[in-house]
Order: C-alpha cells, then sequence, then structure tokens
C-alpha cells in the first residue's frame, strides 16, 4: 500500500483542462462543430459568444470518489474548453448547441448576405 | 502523482512514469495495457470492496459497445459511425471514426462473475466487486 497514492491525495485541488477534439463541417447555411466532451452533464456546458470569439466549456465531475487509489489514467479531465474565432460571415446571434452521448454539437448560421443564391435572369 | 504508461511493449516490461521502481512496486496485474494513444481512454481505480474501470466513449451509444471478460482480462470493443444527415465539405477533422478494441489485464482478485456496467454521457462505468479473499480484513490475535 506504500505506493499507491489515494486520488484525493493525488488530485486534491488540481484542475487539469482537456481541450476537446473537434470536428468542423461546413454546410449550405451553416457550420457544425463537434467536440468530445465526455462525462459532463448539459447543464454544466457553456457555449458563449464575446467579440467574435466563441468559448466552449463544460465541468467534469471527478470520475472516482476519494477514497479510491488511482491504479493508472489515461484522462482524468476537470473540466473542457476550446475557443473558436468566427468569421465574418456568421451570425453570432444565432449559436445553437445540444449535448448527446458526451458529444457537443454545435450549429453557427450564416448571415443571410453570405449565402450563395441564384439570380433569375429577366 | 500520475503515473502513466508510454508505451507497452508486448511483453511486460512496461515501466509506469519515469521510476523503474514504480515497476518493481506494482504487481504485475497492474501495469495492465495503458496507452495514452489507445482508444478508448481507460482510467482504474481500486476502492475496499472493488475496481471502478471508467472508460471514455463518446458518440458510441451503448448498442455499439461490446465487453468482453476472458482470462483475466477485459475488452472494450465496439464501433462509432461517421455522424450521418449533414453531408458538407469537412473543414476539420480530429475525430476518429470506425472499429475500436481494447484489452485491459484486470487485477487477478476480481469477481467476474458479478461485474456490472453503465453508460451515460459517453462515458462507460464498469464495476468489478472484488473476490472475498481480496476484501481487507482483520485477523484475530490468539
Amino acid at each position: 500500500m506504500l505506493f499507491k497514492k489515494e486520488t484525493s491525495e493525488a488530485n486534491a485541488g488540481t484542475v487539469r483542462t482537456v481541450r476537446p477534439s473537434v470536428d468542423i463541417q461546413e454546410l449550405p447555411t451553416a457550420y457544425v462543430l463537434r467536440l468530445d466532451m465526455p462525462g459532463t452533464v448539459k447543464d454544466a456546458i457553456k457555449a458563449q459568444v464575446n467579440e467574435r470569439v466563441l468559448t466552449l466549456s463544460g465541468k467534469v465531475p471527478a470520475y472516482f470518489k476519494q477514497d479510491a487509489a488511482l491504479i493508472f489514467d489515461d484522462s482524468l479531465p476537470t473540466e473542457y474548453q476550446r475557443e473558436f474565432t468566427l468569421a465574418d460571415n456568421i451570425d453570432t446571434q444565432s449559436v445553437d448547441a445540444a449535448y448527446e452521448l458526451g458529444v457537443l454539437t454545435v450549429t453557427l448560421k450564416k448571415k443571410e448576405q453570405y449565402l450563395s443564391k441564384e439570380i433569375a435572369v429577366q | 502523482m500520475i503515473v502513466r504508461v508510454q508505451s507497452m511493449p508486448a511483453l511486460f516490461n512496461e515501466v509506469f512514469g519515469a521510476s523503474q521502481i514504480f515497476d518493481q512496486m506494482f504487481p504485475r496485474s497492474y501495469r495492465a495495457g495503458a496507452r495514452a494513444s489507445e482508444y478508448p481512454y481507460v482510467n482504474v481505480a481500486e476502492y475496499k470492496d472493488e475496481v471502478l474501470v471508467v472508460a471514455e466513449v463518446p458518440g458510441v451509444p451503448k448498442e455499439n459497445i461490446k465487453l468482453q471478460l476472458h482470462d483475466g482480462t477485459l475488452t472494450i470493443s465496439g464501433e462509432r459511425k461517421t455522424p450521418s444527415g449533414e453531408n458538407g465539405t469537412w473543414l476539420r477533422n480530429e475525430i476518429s471514426y470506425g472499429s475500436f478494441s481494447r484489452t485491459i489485464e484486470l487485477p487477478d482478485h476480481v469477481n467476474i462473475d458479478k461485474v456490472s456496467a453503465e453508460y451515460s454521457n459517453g462515458i462507460l462505468r464498469i464495476t468489478l466487486p472484488k473476490s472475498e479473499e481480496a476484501k481487507p480484513r482483520e485477523i484475530s490475535i490468539r
């Protein structure tokens, strides 16, 4: 037992911010972002836009209780955070976010004037 | 203290963290096959009565995850399907899709008949109760 540290001792007050992996797809009228943020909950996720910077974050409750003796770990996040600078063609008023299966999906609509459209020739 | 296996050679001679000392201190089973680059990410901790495995499997519904216990190992496998629906232009792709499988060695004092697993928000929690002989107990002195 001498060399097994209690997680409470090992992790006390440690903040581990993980930068989530992201997929970005461009659709005709919007951009869709998918971020891997397992282990958080909807209410603990924040999506904020400030000066064209989109900040996505989420707190993660501890995977283990205080009395656990950690054997090994690949990833013990306490929070996720990632920022994106939004181009001029994105309507910052239209940020939509959904969380399912540990994946955060964010949809950003393009501004009307940037959408391609056909003009009928008279 | 965070110890991490940097690589997993075929034989059980890998080293936890920077110090060789850890390798000698941990029983063989504690040096089970963790590797940072493997998917899914796995964390293992031990309690008085049970061992808890927490695996990160985002984007995979539980119907697509398979758990197998075999010969003292636990294998987590499944498939993460490429999101369907929109067929846009990919601007960035950091998330991997497709089949995955990862095997970790279990501490040998686990009662494999009573293993349970639950999935929520991309996290798989596998509870492995310890066998009776592995639980701490007091020995009376006569």
